[in-house]
């Protein structure tokens, strides 16, 4: 999974900072250091949002499983 | 707010909501407070641009969205790309919250359901007859607000979180626009027929262009079409078929007569231009942020669950 999200993550990286040279008619690796910065960064947030929505999932089940007791108690504690 | 504090005598959320349950509990009614809902719903519709709908346009005091193409067009164009996405993110934020604690009967619920299709059937008409770039975005961001106003007219919490998708994805859409029409700032752009050819001059700019139209007249696999698929799907979830019936309708005028997808597009692939306009190169800023927009607008579709996962949770968190 982190190998998969590392990989997209430093495609994605790639394809913008190329997309963003196409967009001013400049060779797609000009200055390529950018491309590094770009794929470093692009693996770094995709790893960080695979991490982040793993999280949110889990706090969102944990507020269900709250509001289901709370209602269960407020409907069937008698 | 003062009619409402006025018949009330509460400014915390928590005690106006305890107050206007007891006023539906008990059947009493305020036209203090209905009035009061009234004026401060209409305060925010006029700021996100929405449009009321009124048996008069001409004599009418409800048409809150005249102001927008003007302002759009006469605006220096940062101001107006600011002008089109901040308030908008903060006023539904606002109105989030006064919702859930402001419900008196459904006087919100209905004021947003007719507005909801007012605005979006008029984002898909008056479209048709715009010339300049500023003003078709101006209706088009006219439509999107209507159709981000399902998400309220629903009163579930799915309505909620996919309101808040819609505006996320919303706001990406109109960055990319006006990071574009920036761009062509320099080159005189005020026309949509000076586009033309902007397929021969930076076939890639046009390429984006067009994607950001596609997303949002909500295309497949863009995320444009996540956001209204998601509030249609809301609204049918919640019984309001009529209203995702005129939001499909409204779509699908947008995308054939209304003209953003074939003309824009005709515009930039097959048609010469009046005047030939001399290419100046983007800056380094503008083209990361539409390397970054473009590419959020065609990955969304694969991998949604984030923004799901965060939407709903605010959602919730409004409500419990």
């Amino acid at each position: 999974m982190a190998l998969s999200a590392t990989v997209i993550g430093a495609l994605l990286g790639l394809g913008t900072q190329m997309y963003s040279n196409a967009l001013r008619k400049l060779p797609y690796m000009r200055h390529p250091w950018e491309h590094v910065v770009g794929m470093g960064l692009g693996a770094v947030l995709a790893n960080q949002m695979v991490k982040w929505d793993a999280q949110a999932a889990e706090n969102l089940d944990k507020m269900l499983l709250k509001a289901k007791q709370a209602n269960e108690r407020r409907y069937f504690g008698d | 707010c003062s009619m409402i504090y006025g018949s009330t005598g509460a400014t915390h959320f928590d005690q106006l909501a305890k107050i206007l349950t007891g006023y539906e509990i008990t059947g009493a009614q305020s036209s203090g407070i209905f009035l009061g809902i009234l004026f401060i719903a209409s305060g925010f519709l006029f700021k996100i641009t929405a449009r009321t709908p009124s048996p008069s346009d001409s004599i009418s005091l409800l048409t809150q969205y005249m102001w927008a193409p003007d302002i759009y067009e006469g605006s220096p164009t940062p101001v107006t790309a600011f002008l089109s996405i901040a308030p908008k993110i903060s006023i539904f934020a606002n109105i989030s919250r006064l919702f859930i604690v402001g419900s008196y009967g459904t006087t919100l619920q209905e004021i947003f359901f007719f507005c909801s299709i007012a605005s979006m059937i008029l984002g898909a008409l008056a479209a048709m007859a715009q010339t300049k770039v500023k003003r078709l975005l101006a209706y088009s961001s006219i439509g999107h607000v209507g159709t981000i106003l399902t998400g309220f007219s629903c009163g579930t919490i799915e309505g909620i979180q996919s309101l808040l998708i819609g505006i996320f994805i919303y706001a990406s859409m109109t960055i990319a626009a006006f990071a574009i029409v920036l761009a062509l700032r320099q080159t005189r752009v005020k026309y949509i027929a000076d586009f033309g050819a902007l397929a021969k001059m930076n076939p890639i700019l046009a390429i984006t262009f067009s994607i950001t139209m596609f997303s949002y007249i909500g295309i497949p696999p863009l995320a444009g079409f996540c956001s209204k698929f998601y509030l249609f799907f809301a609204a049918l979830s919640c019984g309001a078929y009529f209203l995702a019936l005129v939001g499909v309708v409204t779509s699908v005028i947008s995308r054939w007569a209304a003209g953003r997808l074939p003309r824009v597009t005709k515009r930039m692939f097959f048609d010469t231009p009046r005047t030939w306009i001399l290419y100046e190169p983007m800056d380094r800023d503008k083209s990361l942020l539409l390397a970054m927009t473009s590419s959020f607008i065609t990955s969304f579709f694969p991998y949604p669950s984030p923004l799901f996962s965060v939407t709903h949770q605010m959602a919730l968190s409004s409500y419990l």
